[in-house]
């Protein structure tokens, strides 16, 4: 018999606390979800499975349990607080799991986040927005609009400033996309992500958003940055330059490190303390009015060089009628050349039918360089455009966004002139020290 | 013991207890790759705060809410070469360790348990910052069973509840304030709990549990072994009382004290209650008698002889109608300690109370003038607490709540156990809220063919390890080390496969012992090879006093077959002329005893320092050839 056949056998759902003789033992418990064998969460608080065979006396003792949602409480705003909204787009920052159907619910409600993280009422008066609902790998440049728009509702309602609650793994994505989207944004608006599920005491997303909070709460900055961990320690948060940072581990609080670049300011959650290190008066202000442009152009593609690519790779783009291309070189900025420059003349073959390319370095740290070897000149001779010391990630998405707004020809030109800081006219020496 | 047995009614009291005991097993930690060994050297530091988060039923868990209001910071030490990012809480766990798992699996069919079909891995929140996650890895593998003991009388059964596989938490090194450190280390060690029903009537029958457990436990020769590697926790309560459980009793024989001490301060804080009960009639009246203004009185003690208290600011509470209670008897302490308890678990470092001063270079004059300010009468008292307003005022509603508690006589508790088997309150007994499912380690599904392979191979109990060893000619001294020693499976594997039994009692006891201490890495000495070299010395193909040396090349690297091949190349032509002399040398022996004579020159040859690696059968061969030459002659 399986479980579905043995549920309805024995009338038993979900949440119903049964009691049954198992082996000569008593067991009590409420029924989990389960696939093959009858899962209980017993007296004990423990969860574990029983073998349906083994199951005689079934008894229910009480129907559904209420199991779910945590009690909230109610905080009444402070007047003399500034407003910080709270925007959701998914990840685990502020999300907790369902119990009854493993499955992850948002805790975007205010009074939610509020009675997870009640510090967060001392500092600012807290709004909320639900944006969507989901897994940062499946972000898309739709999502990346609707975040802009939502934003831009928002900076008209004269909030303080925003915090976008994201996953992790694309956040950088999503950030250097609304720093594109948003010309002269006028508040503060900070992507936090977690690294550790906020279900757990030890969760990285406490001290990141009451960081985000204080940051947005106190300083006059304008644009978009992240607020992360600075280290393993739960000492103080780095606000970095979205188009400047990078995801370089796959499990740590301190994932996210500014590439080519320094943090923007360290943030201490003990002592409140904001700790600058860039010019605080470059953050403060704007060269222009507040402007949405917040189209895209799908068809841009990124692709790595390695020893083992051939012409057939790059032809694809060709064949699909790529418009843009972002070439993660080796080294200061190489592809192949192969026999008979087969391989540059695939690439020009490329460039020909309309596809604008750029390179950037698989390095992740340093400059790209189109004169120093031949093989580069060959590269920059036929049009590659070489986009000095920005990430790949963020020159596929300003590539993207460049195509969406601007002529052909006003992209070859913007591509590697710094635009929302993710380019830098030195390479500075503090910016690759372990 | 017997002598307060004697005293004390047991059965009249209707003392209830109940164990659950912790054993380290010495396999890999549960859910980490790293070695699970202990080290003091230690090379990084790392801070975190952690948080309450609500269960699945939405509740927050007592015990987690009380150790987040002492907001403290936690302070993780380690070595690098030891510990890896999930102890830091920074990766997520690795898959369960299956040698453990079979350890438990065997553990729970010697207590004829009943192993779930379905282990689920849970997460049991722990803010006291024991571990980095902020909870602790556990899962429930058996329930129900029976341990037997033979008490004086007969033999009695013990109800086994659960058998439990977690993780030990990080070691707690030091404590200052508001900062508590701990070394990594310990953090992720499986552990088994194996926790018993309140069966257990007397504190003799306690010994005796806790004993049967560990000996059942290191029957399967996988637990670690020393200080610290077996913890043991005790629920008390007898009629009128309330379950109390106290925890980390590291010695078996200080299990009886601890009961018999929490047996004494639960009938004091019974009679406590009846008293406090003839002065306030309703609990209302007492908890309005607690219920004054807490004054500032650090004016008073700007001059006091008392070092902890000057310089600092002092916060008082006054106690209507409470004289003389605080120094009330319970257990071996008064009331003001278990009251203390309360306010050091709040974050302060104790109290002073009224019935215990002038006291501590607090004088008299210092007393009055806090009676006074606090607007005592003679039969008000007064707590004082040396901390800052916030603190105080925490520890002030802790007290309170447990003088309130204390009208209905015992609070049900978690305690720790202290040096002199007395205890101290540490916090609220915990629910079940402190539970979740650990989300990143899928389900153990336990397969029934898996458990009755392991039902057909459990270990031999000690009756039956005593009664083989002493079948294969082990000494005395032997069989009372090796039957619940680690070795005592290995050591019958081998002799199964045809060692020398006392060969090999002595290599696994003795000389591994030896070359441990040697400081020779004996963790390099593979099984496999033990069995290979104490079949070839079985064989007569090594000689056994060459087996400490050939382990010692074997933890280099050196094969087995290289070591015994390395003895065959030496000529025979240069063992002749030695054992030559010796025939020479006992001529008059050859004449008297002829062939006889074999036995005492044989002793001789082997205490050749230069024939050491000659196989003895060899030897015997050449010395019986030469005195057969001799006998001709």
């Amino acid at each position: 018999m399986d479980l579905k056949e043995f549920l309805k056998t024995n009338k038993l759902k979900e949440g119903q606390t049964i009691t049954f003789d198992y082996c000569g033992n008593s067991i009590e418990g409420i029924i989990i979800p389960s696939k093959t064998d009858l899962n209980l969460k017993l007296n004990s608080g423990y969860n574990a499975g029983f073998k349906l065979n083994k199951i005689k006396n079934i008894k229910i003792m009480s129907e559904n349990k209420n199991v779910g949602k945590a009690k909230t409480i109610q905080i009444t705003k402070n007047p003399k607080l500034p407003t910080v909204t709270i925007l959701h787009t998914g990840g685990t920052i502020a999300s907790r799991i369902d119990y009854t159907t493993g499955g992850v619910y948002a805790n975007f409600d205010t009074q939610d986040i509020l009675t997870m993280f009640p510090e967060l009422a001392k500092i600012a008066n807290i709004e909320s927005v639900f944006v969507s609902n989901m897994m940062s790998e499946d972000m898309s440049i739709d999502d990346f609009k609707k975040i802009a728009i939502v934003v831009s509702e928002q900076i008209k309602k004269e909030t303080k400033g925003i915090i976008i609650g994201h996953g992790t793994d694309t956040l950088g994505y999503s950030a250097a996309a609304l720093s594109f989207q948003l010309e002269n944004c006028p508040i503060p608006i900070l992507f936090v992500g977690s690294q550790r599920s906020s279900d757990r005491g030890s969760s990285d997303a406490g001290m990141n958003l009451i960081c985000a909070t204080e940051f947005v709460s106190k300083t006059n900055f304008k644009g978009i940055a992240v607020c992360m961990h600075n280290s393993t320690n739960d000492d103080d948060c780095a606000i970095l330059i979205p188009t400047k940072v990078k995801k370089m581990h796959t499990s740590r609080r301190d994932a996210f490190k500014p590439i080519n670049e320094t943090p923007i300011a360290l943030v201490n959650p003990k002592t409140k303390e904001i700790k600058w290190i860039k010019e605080k008066k470059e953050f403060e202000k704007t060269s222009g009015e507040f402007k949405l442009l917040n189209k895209f152009e799908k068809k841009v593609g990124l692709i790595k060089m390695h020893p083992l690519i051939t012409e057939k790779e790059i032809e694809f783009y060709k064949k699909e009628k790529y418009l843009g291309l972002i070439i993660e070189g080796t080294g200061l900025g190489h592809t192949p050349i192969r026999e008979n420059d087969s391989f540059i003349k695939t690439i020009k073959e490329l460039i020909d039918s309309g596809c604008v390319v750029g390179m950037t370095s698989q390095c992740i740290n340093g400059r790209v360089h189109p004169n120093v070897y031949t093989n580069l000149r060959k590269l920059s001779s036929i049009g590659v455009i070489y986009c000095e010391d920005m990430l790949s990630e963020t020159a596929l998405i300003k590539l993207s966004w460049l195509l969406g707004n601007y002529s052909k020809n006003e992209t070859k030109e913007m591509l590697s002139k710094n635009l929302r800081g993710e380019i830098t006219n030195f390479t500075k020496i503090n910016t690759f020290e372990y | 013991m017997k002598k307060t047995e004697e005293k004390m009614d047991y059965s009249k009291l209707g003392l209830k207890c109940g164990l659950e005991v912790h054993q380290q097993l010495d396999t890999d930690k549960l859910f980490i790759r790293t070695p699970s060994t202990l080290t003091d050297e230690i090379n990084f530091t790392i801070e975190r705060k952690l948080r309450p988060v609500a269960s699945e039923m939405g509740e927050y868990d007592k015990t987690a809410l009380e150790e987040f209001k002492r907001g403290e910071t936690f302070f993780y030490s380690g070595n690098s070469a030891n510990i890896s990012l999930v102890e830091l809480d920074e990766e997520p766990p690795q898959p369960l360790d299956r040698e453990a798992l079979k350890t438990i699996l065997e553990v729970s069919a010697l207590c004829n348990s009943t192993t779930v079909s379905t282990i689920i891995p849970m997460r049991k929140t722990i803010l006291d910052g024991s571990n980095t996650s902020a909870f602790q890895r556990t899962c429930l593998v058996s329930i129900g069973g029976e341990i037997k003991i033979n008490t004086q009388k007969n033999e009695k059964k013990i109800r086994v509840q659960t058998i439990v596989l977690e993780e030990d938490s990080a070691r707690p090194i030091k404590k200052e304030e508001g900062k508590i450190f701990y070394n990594l280390d310990r953090l992720g060690i499986p552990l088994i709990e194996l926790a018993t029903e309140p069966d257990i009537t007397t504190p003799q029958e306690a010994i005796l549990t806790a004993k049967k457990i560990g000996e059942i436990m290191r029957l399967t020769c996988k637990t670690k072994r020393g200080k610290g590697t077996i913890r043991q926790d005790i629920n008390i309560s007898i009629n009128e009382g309330a379950r109390c459980e106290i925890k980390g009793c590291q010695e078996l024989e200080m299990i009886g004290t601890v009961i018999e001490k929490e047996v004494e301060r639960q009938l004091d804080l019974i009679k406590l209650a009846k008293e406090i009960k003839t002065k306030f009639v309703e609990k209302e009246e007492l908890k309005k008698a607690t219920n004054n203004e807490i004054k500032n009185v650090t004016k008073i003690f700007q001059n006091t002889e008392a070092k902890f208290i000057k310089g600092k600011e002092v916060y008082g509470l006054k106690l209507s109608k409470m004289k003389g209670l605080l120094g009330q008897k319970v257990g071996a302490k008064r009331f003001g300690s278990e009251l203390s308890a309360y306010a050091k678990a709040s974050g302060v470092s104790g109290i002073l109370h009224k019935d215990e001063l002038p006291n501590y270079g607090i004088s008299e004059k210092e007393v009055k003038e806090t009676t006074n300010i606090l607007e005592c009468k003679e039969e008000d008292n007064f707590v004082l607490i040396v901390t800052n307003e916030e603190k105080a005022k925490k520890a002030f509603d802790a007290i309170k709540n447990r003088i309130i508690l204390a009208y209905d006589g015992v609070v049900k508790e978690t305690r720790g156990a202290l040096e002199d088997a007395s205890s101290e309150y540490q916090r609220p007994i915990s629910g079940e809220t402190r539970m979740y499912p650990e989300t990143d380690i899928p389900y153990e599904k336990i397969d029934e063919k898996y458990l009755e392979q392991i039902k057909q191979n459990l270990p031999k109990s000690v009756k039956e390890r005593e009664e083989l060893y002493k079948k294969l000619g082990l000494s005395t001294n032997h069989i009372e080390e090796m039957k619940l020693n680690n070795y005592a499976r290995f050591f019958e594997e081998l002799v199964k496969k045809g060692t020398n039994p006392t060969v090999t009692a002595t290599t696994l006891l003795q000389t591994l012992t030896e070359l441990k201490r040697e400081n020779i890495d004996i963790e390099k000495i593979q099984k496999k090879e033990i069995e290979k070299l104490l079949i070839a010395e079985a064989k007569n193909k090594i000689n056994k006093s060459l087996i400490k040396k050939s382990l010692i090349e074997i933890s280099t690297g050196k094969s087995v077959e290289k070591i015994l091949s390395s003895q065959k190349t030496i000529n025979t032509k240069e063992i002749e002329p030695i054992i030559e002399k010796i025939v020479s040398k006992n001529e008059t022996l050859i004449k008297t005893r002829g062939l006889g004579a074999i036995g005492p020159l044989m002793s001789d040859v082997l205490k050749e320092k230069t024939l050491n690696t000659i196989d003895k059968k060899t030897l015997s061969e050449i010395l019986t050839k030469q005195i057969k030459e001799k006998m001709k002659k």
